[in-house]
């Protein structure tokens, strides 16, 4: 017998996926979506190190994790594999937490223009006051405390100091420059939609577990499989000791310290047909 | 049409390399005074020379400039705004070094 793999109709799923893309960006409106499958992933973090090479993002900061669980009694025991970007909610409450909310300011909704769909972040208007990391329910952001891997080695390596390129702007990784000090989280790799290519996690994952694409566009891949399946979406995404943290309290913590008193960046996740926060990310259980 | 854009897309380009090159978040808020001349706050001095952290000021301190009143000088002086580090401890005092600020 041979084994078809994640092909649709005769093609790498990887392929259509990246035509989907170059076809909506030639639209005038398109709204970015994930669906990811689980009963394909088979926690191999490939898509949480692709993001961490693309990113750079530095210790304390993981875009996409992906969240290990086991059910059930033996011998009838299951296991679950949840890869979690940012959800990109419609109706988000990071941006809803946010002081200093709005378009072209610290956080906001794309509703426009290539990043439609996408909540969006400006390093130069956060004040990383934390307010969003607190306020999301899904535990995808937190902020960059300006750490390095290679810390405390003879070298601090060049991969870990050279600029990030996210939202298409150049990053330098200097002492107190921004994002430092900032909140972080996915952008459905804002900059390599932005050139025509198809998000890092999705191009590294080796089991074609997500698609990717505007839904709304009825010849893509992302809208026949949503059809064809049961669509589920995270509720929530829970954590061992999670604390509920006030404002107040933000003021005295180290990102570091927010992100152990949150669960940043999660354990497990609680699925559900429907979530108020309206995630652009939607899940097909196992 | 097409040079128009060209070039539309060129200043944008400088615009915003210029930014993220030479300023860090924030850039420099200006602070307008009816009676003393305006004052400019500079975050690549006190963020990238200085060393301070965003959380030293944000939030607890100021939000935005949009969002926080304005405070005058005796507030100031009872560890208002600058005051809370401009106070002769922290950093040079605010009371008696009008001209280092209002230039």
């Amino acid at each position: 017998m041979i084994m078809e793999g994640p092909m649709y109709e005769g093609r790498d799923e990887l392929a259509i996926i990246q035509e989907d893309i170059k076809r909506a960006l030639a639209k005038p409106v398109r709204r970015w979506a994930m669906l990811i499958d689980l009963r394909r992933c088979v926690l191999c973090h490939a898509c949480t190190a692709g993001c961490v090479a693309e990113q750079k993002s530095p210790p304390g900061i993981i875009y996409r994790p992906v969240y290990e669980e086991e059910m059930g009694i033996y011998p009838a025991v299951k296991r679950r594999f949840t890869p979690r970007p940012c959800l990109q909610c419609d109706n988000p409450p990071c941006v809803q937490a946010c002081p200093n909310k709005g378009e072209g300011k610290a956080t906001w909704k794309s509703t426009k223009g290539i990043s439609a769909g996408i909540v969006m972040i400006n390093y130069m208007e956060c004040i990383g006051c934390g307010r969003c990391v607190i306020a999301c329910p899904y535990k995808a952001r937190n902020l960059d405390s300006g750490a390095f891997y290679t810390e405390g080695t003879p070298n601090i390596e060049s991969y870990e100091t050279s600029p990030t390129w996210e939202y298409s702007r150049k990053w330098p990784r200097e002492k107190n420059h921004v994002p430092i000090g900032n909140a972080r989280k996915c952008h459905f790799c804002y900059h390599r939609l932005k050139n025509g290519m198809v998000p890092m996690c999705v191009s590294t994952c080796i089991a074609r577990a997500n698609y990717f694409g505007d839904p709304d566009d009825k010849e893509s891949l992302i809208y026949k499989v949503i059809k064809a399946n049961k669509i589920s979406v995270l509720r929530s995404v829970k954590s061992n000791g999670a604390a509920k943290l006030t404002f107040a309290q933000l003021k005295d913590l180290t990102s570091e310290e927010i992100a152990t008193k949150t669960g940043y960046p999660g354990k497990t996740p609680v699925f559900a047909e429907t979530s108020l926060t309206k995630p652009r990310v939607y899940y097909i259980l196992p | 049409m097409r040079k128009v854009f060209s070039v539309s897309s060129l200043i944008v380009v400088f615009l915003f390399s210029g930014i993220a090159l030479g300023r860090i978040g924030g850039g420099d808020i200006t602070f307008a005074s009816k009676k003393a001349k305006g004052v400019v706050f500079s975050h690549d001095f006190h963020v990238k020379d200085l060393g301070l952290t965003c959380q030293k000021c944000h939030s607890g301190l100021y939000i935005t400039k949009e969002k926080d009143k304005p405070v005058t000088m005796a507030e100031m002086n009872q560890g208002k705004s600058c005051g809370a580090c401009h106070n002769g401890k922290g950093a040079f005092n605010s009371k008696g070094n009008c001209s280092k600020c209002h230039k």
